[in-house]
């Protein structure tokens, strides 16, 4: 029944205060304050029909037609001719007119009003109803009406989807159809399926979203593009055509949803949008449901789409209100859809207060895979799970259980390239907590976005961090998502039911299951929803994880925890051996035992990479003081937790915390360098001993130990490190041997050079490539894949969108750019950004250190250096005025007073132009230039020429991972750098020294033009030394501009160097290798950093070659002949004594077979394993060359020989900076 | 004030904030360093009455044979920290010559750097000061800082 609202009836009754009352019958009460106010009413309407007609709302006159029991056709047209009259006007008077109904009926009069205006024939079509859409430009083709309270909008949106009835019939009937073909993996059936439901119900932003996903599992991301751009033909500048583009980006192989989203809400940020339609964009893009207050926006937006999207929309609104327990009028608001047949609506009214009959038309879920699941037989689950899957595949839980007994019967878990296989893999991934864990759960977030359309697959996608997380209103919004989309009834899903309801539910499923059999299940959901503690004497296989997520439900982890988390660790199976070594560390830390829970957390993150995701760190130590674990410096786990702790999140409160950390437990035990851990190694676990040397005893970390007192001696450290490592770490020998032909190349070349000051032009490419890995390596890796599709587009919104969004207008647009553009403006964008950082990160860029060093550092102090030495110049005072230079003063006794003044005031003038050329000749260049700053020289001009130069250089080296691609940003951009800074030493030398050297001249003119010389000449002798040495000054000043790395990329090795860096570092990795070595040369050429690192390979196999097999123990002799010869191929032949009894017949046919899996191609299989794999992996390096030259036999019984070519690189094409090489690594 | 420790790389800067307090604190210790590295081995051996930051500091003192490591752009702030970590009670006061850090859109001026500072390190913290060798209106504000230190 309808009614007037409260506030427009007082004031009826106020005016018809004085009226007649007149009885009647009112066929539609009032709902008022007043109590009287309906006896009221007809007097009212009396009053009104006379006297205020014409300034009568409509709602009023309608009302009032109705009340004076006028008839049901007068009412309707009434309605008909004031809404068509509207219409007359244009749309937004129509949409006004729609608006007044809206704000003026009580909701519970919706359902009659939406009748009555959809019953005129005229109205019955969009935007109004909504109905059918045909084509994308109808999708939001108008304002959203005006905000309504929530409970207002949700009958509403009722009212209109109830004349929508038979479309969302047929939708859901045929959107379980598409489920199913897609879970079936027949996409091309689904896209036909999709094309059936718009044909039959219209278009949608559902069908797009859909649309994408399935033609970019089914043919890839061209397809989906090809999609998006016709669909732009059709609807340019529309708003569907932009959601259709983001969602496409979404969709992109390479694309992370934490990235999309990061960019997303960037761009939305810079856009002067209504808040309420950023809102419904980040939910339509990101699928973030607002708070409370904010979701009758949500439909009011959607409100301006299809019935399809109006419809699911109107879904996620309910679960929402669900997981937050708030109560609705579901006669209102559910009732009057029932007959759609979704069976989420009958879980709906449940939860809002139906009755467990509502459930009693819906399917039990099969639970038999589960109940094997829970009784330890978990290849029977699995299988189990396929057969239900394969049964009934709208059964989505079943995936969950499948993935579930895979991980615990660590089946193989390899990719698949089915959706739903792949799916459950990656689910299966983040459930056992294995080294993929970050990327599963990665893959698994943008799955959850992607599959949208598919509702019951994303939503129990959704439910995986239920067993970890301890948001518990995230837990209840999840829970109640899988009872409501899963089909069938999931008694597991109990936890989503208030508490009051849990009990009942259970025992009506125990009553439909009718079977004793599956206790085990029912028991489970007990537990896991807090009604049962858990039995600590079942094994932990068999019921571990559900206590873990009981014990979490029930905050009783402090109390039971800990015996259920060694118990876990106990297990045979990995997933349930990390699930309980989380369980301990939340258990420590909720009984406040930091230092264990560091030790915890610590010693299982060296084993298992992918714990270091998993484990809450941050949430629950990231805040933390050092001084806390003051009492735990002994132990190595504390520099090791704070190096995982800053592997994710770089922040300079961490960053002290490892270094310190670190330097505080080598003195707590007694050492003053890391690479005396070798003497006390037997103290400590040997993962964490390895991770430790290797991970945190980096330079920037040994820096702040206190037993390390200069750059070298941190150089000679990260030698003697890797040299322990190379010895507790074999299987990893090549990394270290590589870092140490890296440092002892660096230190070779070192010496000897001058020191370059290295602080005054730096930048720090350690910390812009932590930042780039952060922020450029997607993007970096979807250029690559739209390089290769030969796809993209670009699309900006324009400002023209604020009006409609802000509802000021009707008209949205959307701003095209260039079908062709986005690859190369992705490009643009990477380098753009990298530049951005390399000049201006106010930590680690360019300008940071130019500011802090030059500028604002030494600079004025070291120019002005011989000026104040020699007494010359005098500072300011509290007014800015230079100070009278009372030396000079007082030593020129000699002078008349005006003298003495003359030449008080010349000095006072020097000093001032002398400090005017520092401020406004030298400091305005040494400025990164831009609009504020359009003196600079630091340019770093990226011109088109250096794109295509990039753009040419990633296509020739398609192969290059990101770390290639930054090292070689980073040596252009060096390159680029000199330029510039030969620009500095270009202007201090042309323009800054011949204005100091203007200034002294005419300072002695002006002291001459006032006072004779022979009474100044001491003074005059001062200046003429003083200008020497600021000439002497600002050259020293130049030297700055001078990086070091700049001198020694440009170096190039010679043979004789090479060889002797690469024996040295291959005997340092070899500890206690004495053998003699000859080294023969023929033929000198200067090389490239590159063959250094390569014949460093080659001779370290080579030579533990010698050291596993010769046999000779004492006296073993080497030698290595180097030659380079004319066909510039560098020949490098290594020949030893072996022990007389090592050439046999088995040796020859062991060698005979490697030559044989070479010749097969199998050396790259071979190479990644140790021992007997040296000459695979040399096959792997020279194969990596246009020539390949690769020989190795007995020359005799008493010497082996092996031969190795390389052709080499004379002038690099690209040169790298040590550092970026560094960083790069 | 006896014992008065300079944490500052600018020889010519570290020569005037040397007289200056030389001529404030009569008979005051003075001693200088010029590197992060530097800055912590004195503070963790040493007990000073005052200590005398510059922000930005090189890894090691720089010298004919040193280069100076990675240099620290907010050097100063680490030895303040780490004066914090040590529980170290001696007040410190900021000397830079720096008006605005950062650079871009995050760059931040020198007081409300000092703000900052001073609720991080409330124990340590006594004052930012703005140095420049053209003028000396920095002695006025390095004594107000020392004066109110001393309270």
């Amino acid at each position: 029944m309808a009614g007037l609202r409260p506030g427009l009836a007082q004031s009826l009754v106020q005016v018809a205060a004085t009226s007649v009352p007149r009885s009647g019958r009112s066929s539609l009460p009032l709902r008022t304050n007043s109590a009287n106010a309906t006896s009221q009413l007809q007097g009212v309407v009396f009053l009104v029909c006379l006297n205020k007609w014409d300034n009568a709302s409509f709602a009023e006159q309608y009302l009032i037609h109705w009340q004076l029991n006028m008839s049901r056709q007068m009412s309707r047209s009434l309605l008909k001719n004031r809404m068509r009259g509207a219409q007359h006007r244009g749309r937004a008077a129509f949409l006004d007119a729609l608006d007044v109904v809206r704000s003026s009926f009580d909701r519970k009069s919706y359902q009659n009003v939406v009748a009555e205006l959809r019953s005129l024939s005229n109205l019955a079509r969009p935007p109004f109803t909504l109905g059918m859409v045909r084509n994308y430009r109808a999708i939001f083709a108008r304002r959203p009406l005006t905000l309504l309270d929530l409970e207002d909008e949700l009958s509403w949106t009722a009212a209109v989807l109830s004349q929508n009835l038979q479309l969302l019939q047929t939708f859901n009937e045929e959107a379980q159809g598409l489920e199913e073909l897609f879970y079936r993996n027949d996409v091309g059936a689904a896209i036909q399926a999709l094309e059936d439901i718009e044909e039959s119900c219209g278009l949608s932003i559902w069908g797009i979203e859909a649309k994408i996903i399935l033609l970019q599992l089914h043919n890839g991301v061209a397809a989906q593009k090809a999609f998006v751009h016709s669909l732009h033909k059709q609807a340019k500048r529309s708003l569907p055509a932009y959601l259709a583009f983001m969602i496409s980006r979404r969709n992109e192989d390479e694309v992370s949803k934490e990235r999309f989203a990061a960019d997303l809400k960037e761009e939305l940020g810079n856009q002067y949008l209504n808040p309420e339609f950023k809102r419904y964009l980040r939910y339509r893009l990101l699928g973030e449901v607002p708070a409370l207050n904010h979701l009758s926006a949500l439909l009011r937006y959607e409100g301006t789409t299809s019935a399809i999207d109006l419809y699911e929309m109107f879904i996620v609104v309910l679960m929402e209100l669900a997981s937050q327990h708030m109560s609705i009028d579901i006669g209102t608001v559910i009732d009057p859809l029932l007959s759609i047949n979704d069976s989420r609506l009958y879980k709906l009214r449940y939860l809002f207060g139906g009755d467990l009959s509502d459930l009693d038309g819906l399917p039990m879920r099969d639970l038999s895979a589960d109940n094997e699941l829970i009784k330890g037989d978990f290849q029977l689950a699995a299988s189990l799970s396929d057969r239900i899957m394969s049964r009934d595949i709208s059964d989505m839980r079943a995936v969950i259980t499948s993935a579930e007994a895979m991980a615990l019967s660590q089946l193989d878990t390899s990719l698949s390239v089915l959706p739903i296989e792949s799916a459950r893999t990656q689910f299966a991934s983040v459930f056992s907590l294995g080294a993929e864990y970050n990327s599963s759960l990665a893959e698994i977030e943008k799955t959850i976005l992607n599959w949208r359309p598919f509702l019951s697959a994303a939503t129990v996608l959704a439910s995986h961090d239920l067993h970890r997380s301890i948001d518990e209103e995230k837990r209840r919004m999840r829970l109640v998502a899988m009872f409501v989309q899963c089909r069938p009834i999931d008694p597991s899903s109990v936890a989503a039911l208030g508490k009051a309801l849990r009990d009942p539910f259970l025992q009506y499923c125990a009553a439909r299951l009718g079977t004793s059999s599956l206790n085990n299940v029912l028991r489970d959901a007990y537990v896991r929803a807090g009604i049962m503690l858990p039995d600590t004497t079942v094994s932990a296989e068999k019921s571990g994880l559900a206590e873990q997520e009981s014990l979490i439900v029930t905050q009783s982890v402090a109390d039971h925890g800990m015996d259920l988390a060694k118990r876990m660790q106990g297990s045979s199976k990995d997933p349930i051996r990390r699930n309980g070594a989380l369980l301990e560390f939340l258990v420590l830390i909720k009984n406040g035992d930091l230092g264990r829970a560091l030790e915890c957390f610590s010693f299982w993150c060296c084993r298992e990479e992918g714990l270091l995701y998993a484990f809450p760190i941050l949430d629950s130590m990231g805040k933390l003081r050092l001084n806390v674990f003051k009492e735990h410096f002994h132990k190595i786990s504390v520099p090791i937790a704070f190096h995982l702790q800053y592997r994710l999140s770089d922040t300079p409160t961490l960053r002290n915390n490892l270094r310190w950390s670190c330097d505080e437990f080598l003195l707590a035990n007694g050492l003053t360098r890391p690479s005396e851990l070798a003497s006390i190694i037997d103290d400590f676990d040997t993962d964490q001993v390895i991770y430790f040397l290797r991970e945190v005893c980096s330079s920037t970390v040994l820096e702040a130990c206190r037993g390390l007192r200069s750059s070298q001696e941190i150089d000679e450290e990260r030698l003697a490190i890797c040299e322990l490592l190379a010895e507790i770490d074999p299987y990893n020998v090549e990394l270290y041997v590589g870092e140490i032909a890296e440092i002892t190349s660096k230190l070779e070349i070192a010496e000897g050079l001058e020191i370059i000051e290295s602080s005054r032009i730096y930048i720090d490419t350690d910390a812009i490539s932590r930042w780039a890995k952060r922020g450029l390596q997607e993007d970096f890796q979807r250029y690559r894949s739209l390089a290769s599709a030969n796809v993209g587009m670009k699309i900006v919104v324009v400002d023209v969108i604020r009006r409609l969004i802000n509802d000021e207008s009707d008209t949205l647009r959307f701003n095209y750019i260039d079908p062709a553009a986005e690859t190369d403006s992705l490009l643009r964008k990477m380098l753009e950004s990298l530049r951005a950082q390399f000049l201006n990160n106010p930590d680690s860029g360019l300008d940071s250190f130019l500011s802090m060093r030059v500028r604002h550092g030494t600079l004025a102090g070291t120019l002005r250096g011989p000026l104040a030495e020699a007494e010359l110049i005098t500072v300011r005072d509290e007014t800015d005025s230079y100070k009278p230079n009372s030396y000079w003063l007082d030593k020129l006794t000699t002078l008349s007073l005006s003298e003495r003044n003359h030449v008080d005031s010349a000095l006072r003038w020097f000093g001032e132009r002398f400090d005017g050329i520092i401020e406004e000749l030298v400091k305005p260049v040494l400025q990164v230039r831009s609009s504020e700053k359009p003196e600079g020289l630091f340019t770093l001009r990226l011109s088109d020429g250096f794109h295509r130069y990039v753009r040419t250089a990633l296509s020739d080296n398609q192969e290059g991972s990101f770390e290639d691609f930054l090292g070689f940003i980073f040596a252009e951009f060096g390159a680029l750098l000199r330029d510039d800074l030969a620009r500095v030493r270009e202007h201090l030398e042309n323009m800054v020294k011949p204005a100091i050297a203007g200034l002294f001249t005419e300072m002695h003119a002006r002291l001459d033009s006032g006072v004779p010389p022979e009474c100044i000449v001491t003074l005059k002798h001062s200046i003429t030394m003083a200008f020497t040495e600021t000439q002497n000054t600002v050259d020293y000043v130049m030297s700055w501009f001078q990086r070091e790395d700049s001198t020694r990329s440009e170096q190039s090795y010679t043979l004789d160097q090479v060889l002797n860096v690469a024996v040295s570092s291959s005997k340092r990795a070899l500890r206690g290798f004495e053998a003699e070595i000859e080294l023969r040369l023929s033929g000198q050429q200067n090389m490239a950093q590159s063959v250094l690192k390569e014949v460093t390979d080659i001779l370290f196999i080579g030579l533990d070659n010698v050291v596993k097999h010769a046999g000779v123990v004492k006296d073993q002799k080497v030698l290595i002949h180097a030659e380079y010869g004319s066909d510039s191929v560098l020949r490098l032949l290594i020949e030893n004594k072996v022990s007389t009894d090592v050439r046999r017949a088995e040796t020859e046919a062991k060698l005979t077979e490697i030559r044989r899996q070479i010749e097969a191609g199998n050396y790259r299989v071979g190479a990644r394993g140790e021992g007997g794999s040296g000459f695979f992996k040399l096959k792997r390096i020279v194969a990596n060359h246009r020539v390949e030259i690769l020989d190795f036999g007995f020359t005799d019984h008493q010497t082996f020989r092996v031969e190795v070519g390389i052709p080499i690189i004379t002038s690099p094409t690209i040169t790298l900076p040590l550092e970026a090489v560094a960083a790069a690594a | 004030m006896k014992k008065i420790l300079i944490v500052e790389d600018d020889n010519f800067k570290a020569g005037l904030l040397i007289s200056f307090l030389q001529s404030r604190t009569s008979g005051a210790a003075i001693f200088r360093v010029g590197s992060v590295a530097s800055g912590k081995n004195s503070i963790r051996t040493e007990a000073f009455d005052l200590i005398v930051l510059d922000m930005s500091l090189p890894a090691y003192d720089i010298d004919s044979r040193e280069p100076g490591g990675t240099p620290q752009v907010f050097g100063g702030r680490e030895l303040l920290a780490y004066i914090d970590f040590l529980e170290v009670t001696a007040p410190v006061i900021i000397v830079t010559q720096f008006e605005r850090f950062g650079s871009g859109g995050e760059n931040t001026d020198i007081n409300a750097l000092g703000d900052t500072l001073g609720m991080e390190f409330p124990l340590n913290y006594g004052g930012i000061v703005h140095f420049s060798s053209s003028s000396d209106r920095w002695m006025t504000d390095l004594e107000d800082a020392i004066v109110n230190v001393k309270e």
